[in-house]
């Protein structure tokens, strides 16, 4: 059983910074590095990979703020949008990972870039996104933000109106492991496709398991597009190799 | 190490990054990726005209409900003016107080917690539905008669206590008490009201508050040591002494208040840690302990204060006795997806019955006439309703999570 503790505010005059803004923040520059060493490493112009990355980025945070307006209660949004989008600011981050994803495609489609260095750069912030989202996962943990189901699992945080899975804490400590086993795996080379399908159906297939223990309506809808997507871009690269015997290979260096 | 600060950058990826910046600033100020109800974000009241009438307002959880539209603490329906707009945020006269202005279904633009007015309310569970693609309509204030009683309430995250009159359903006074108030009983003659707050989280400010109820002011409160934490709260058939247990573990036990006197008589240990649920048996001679996370149930003899038995049933969650006090029921949440309620002969302590109930049964009530049972599933949201004559159980969905629960007879 695992005690629970208030998150941790820093005062700093008017402003009250709390552990999860700092922590999502602090995520965000560090996936960020880590995309763009990978992409200097695979000879994509540091320019072109940091304007990809604050296209993706922005295009994500949108939709995850409209994702959350729209989804938390379309009536409402419906009825009175503006209204709404001053009640109910916030993000979700099913949407903010579909978002990227779309506006990802969007800005390759825009500079017309082949389906091959599409995938590529998607590859190459798929294999940071759980350095990244594990931090950004350790401010939700602090904040208690995602309250499971009550329950008297070993894994459960005593919150104050009795003892619940904090899910947020479940997805931190998921995400330790698979951030290992990524740099574990990047020590091969590995074709074109292989992260940003193995996250869609890695990561999607946990959330599917974690939404069960939701104490909210169950959404798998998250959960089951990202194994979809990530199987088809495992589909992609299977028939990419298939097609070209000798296709470029991301080579193994320190992140 | 490569250094990624030396490329240059086109006005359009400076625009982005600006973009990107502004958006980290907001998020490092005030976003959350969380699941706070409407009710977290926005703990306080506003003000806005339903019909003509001005109204005051507040969240429950997600769903915006009607407080009161009558005078009621410092909200005055004369100071706030809807003659312009039946549906609309209302003019404010001079002399209102600071409310937010908004509408049926919201507070007004950018309306954060710290711009809320002073916790002097409670909200009323009044079921207020949004109706897909049509302007929300106010439903039909409820029949009341005036016997109804008044409901007492804790309001855990605003840390206060408020006393609610159900014949009109408005607040009639809402009391700050100690960090995180969790339970209220109330003695059998209505003269006062005991509630248990479980203090800061960090092991000291636990307290247990005795509040007048012909006055509806605080008579005592009862601070407690480092690391004792007040959370189950059971009081006698006589009204003076109050059963607290104290939830935090190891040191876990149960104490023994005097009501009169505001003062702990004495402190039972008991080995389950982490208890919770405290209930009497009709008589009083006896204390059951629910301690979900221990598993077990301590049955304690309340004239020699000791252990009498324990029972060991996982995941308890509430007791509730028949009329007689010879049979207890509990309801335990360890099997899923189908949760059991245990009935125990009180003389033998043995089950004698099991009965299947929805996922994750929590509360427990007996009805007038013991032939039925009331149960709550939290984790699937339903109601199952046991007759006891026809040993029979029917389980109905109703949706949400459900805490709490009690027959109006």
């Amino acid at each position: 059983m695992i005690p629970y503790f208030p998150q941790p505010v820093l005062h700093l005059g008017p402003f009250q910074i709390h552990a999860f803004g700092f922590l999502a923040a602090l995520a965000v520059v560090l996936g960020g590095r880590v995309v763009l060493l990978r992409a200097h490493r695979e000879g994509i112009p540091a320019e072109q990979m940091f304007q990809f990355c604050c296209w993706t980025y922005l295009f994500g945070m949108v939709c995850a703020v409209l994702s959350k307006l729209m989804l938390d209660n379309f009536p409402a949004f419906f009825v009175d949008p503006v209204h709404a989008f001053r009640t109910n600011l916030g993000f979700r981050s099913v949407g903010g990972i579909g978002g990227a994803f779309v506006g990802a495609l969007l800005w390759c489609r825009w500079k017309r870039l082949s389906l091959f260095e599409t995938i590529r750069r998607v590859d190459i912030v798929a294999y940071a996104t759980p350095f990244a989202w594990m931090i950004g996962r350790l401010g939700c943990t602090l904040a208690h933000d995602h309250r499971g189901l009550f329950t008297t699992s070993w894994i459960a945080v005593q919150f104050p109106e009795g003892s619940r899975y904090d899910l947020g804490f479940i997805e931190f400590l998921f995400l330790i492991p698979l951030t290992i086993a990524f740099k574990m795996l990047d020590r091969k080379p590995r074709p074109v496709g292989f992260y940003f399908g193995l996250f869609g159906v890695v990561y999607g297939g946990f959330r599917i398991w974690l939404d069960t223990l939701h104490a909210q309506p169950l959404r798998f809808y998250g959960g089951a597009l990202g194994v979809l997507v990530g199987l088809s871009g495992w589909a992609w690269m299977w028939a990419h190799q298939r097609s070209h015997v000798a296709g470029p290979a991301v080579t193994p260096a320190a992140v | 190490m490569i250094a990624l600060t030396t490329f240059r950058l086109t006005t359009s990826t400076k625009l982005l990054a600006a973009g990107v910046a502004l958006s980290l600033s907001w998020i490092v100020l005030s976003a959350c990726e969380c699941d706070n109800t409407k009710e977290q974000d926005f703990p306080g009241f506003w003000v806005t005209c339903i019909g003509n009438k001005p109204t005051l307002m507040t969240y429950n959880g997600d769903a915006a409900v009607q407080v009161s539209s009558d005078p009621a603490g410092n909200f005055n329906p004369s100071q706030w003016d809807c003659s312009k707009d039946p549906n609309s945020p209302p003019q404010a006269k001079s002399g209102a107080p600071d409310f937010k202005l908004g509408s049926p279904t919201g507070p007004g633009p950018f309306a954060r917690p710290h711009a809320a007015a002073a916790h002097t309310y409670s909200f009323i569970p009044k079921q207020l539905l949004w109706l897909p693609f049509t302007p929300f309509v106010p439903p039909a204030a409820p029949a009341c008669l005036p016997s109804f009683p008044d409901i007492i309430r804790t309001n855990h995250l605003q840390n206060t206590v408020s006393r609610v009159a159900t014949c009109p359903f408005k607040v009639v006074v809402t009391i700050p008490v100690v960090q995180n108030p969790l339970q209220v009983a109330i003695t059998p003659d209505a003269s006062t009201a005991v509630v248990t707050s479980f203090g800061d989280f960090n092991g000291d400010g636990g307290a247990v508050t005795f509040i007048d109820l012909s006055t509806n002011k605080i008579a005592n409160t009862l601070m407690m040591p480092d690391f004792q934490t007040p959370n189950g709260l059971a009081i006698s058939p006589d009204g003076a002494t109050a059963y607290v247990g104290n939830f935090t573990s190891p040191g876990q036990s149960i104490l023994v208040i005097n009501i009169p006197t505001h003062t702990i008589t004495a402190t039972i240990p008991i080995s389950a840690a982490y208890p919770s649920a405290m209930t009497l048996t009709p008589d009083g001679t006896q204390l059951w302990v629910g301690s979900p996370l221990a598993g077990e149930t301590d049955i304690i003899d309340t004239l020699s204060q000791t252990t009498v038995t324990r029972l060991n049933i996982q995941a308890v969650g509430d007791v509730a006795f028949n009329s007689t006090g010879t049979k207890a029921y509990i309801t335990s949440s360890a099997s899923n997806p189908a949760g059991q309620v245990f009935a125990v002969d009180t003389s033998t302590y043995r089950v004698v019955n099991t009965y299947t109930v929805g996922n994750g049964p929590a509360d427990i009530s007996m009805s007038y006439g013991d032939q039925f049972l009331v149960v709550n599933n939290y984790n699937d949201g339903s109601v199952s309703i046991i007759d006891l004559k026809q040993d029979k159980v029917k389980t109905a969905q109703f949706g949400a999570n459900p805490i709490g629960i009690a027959f109006v007879e």
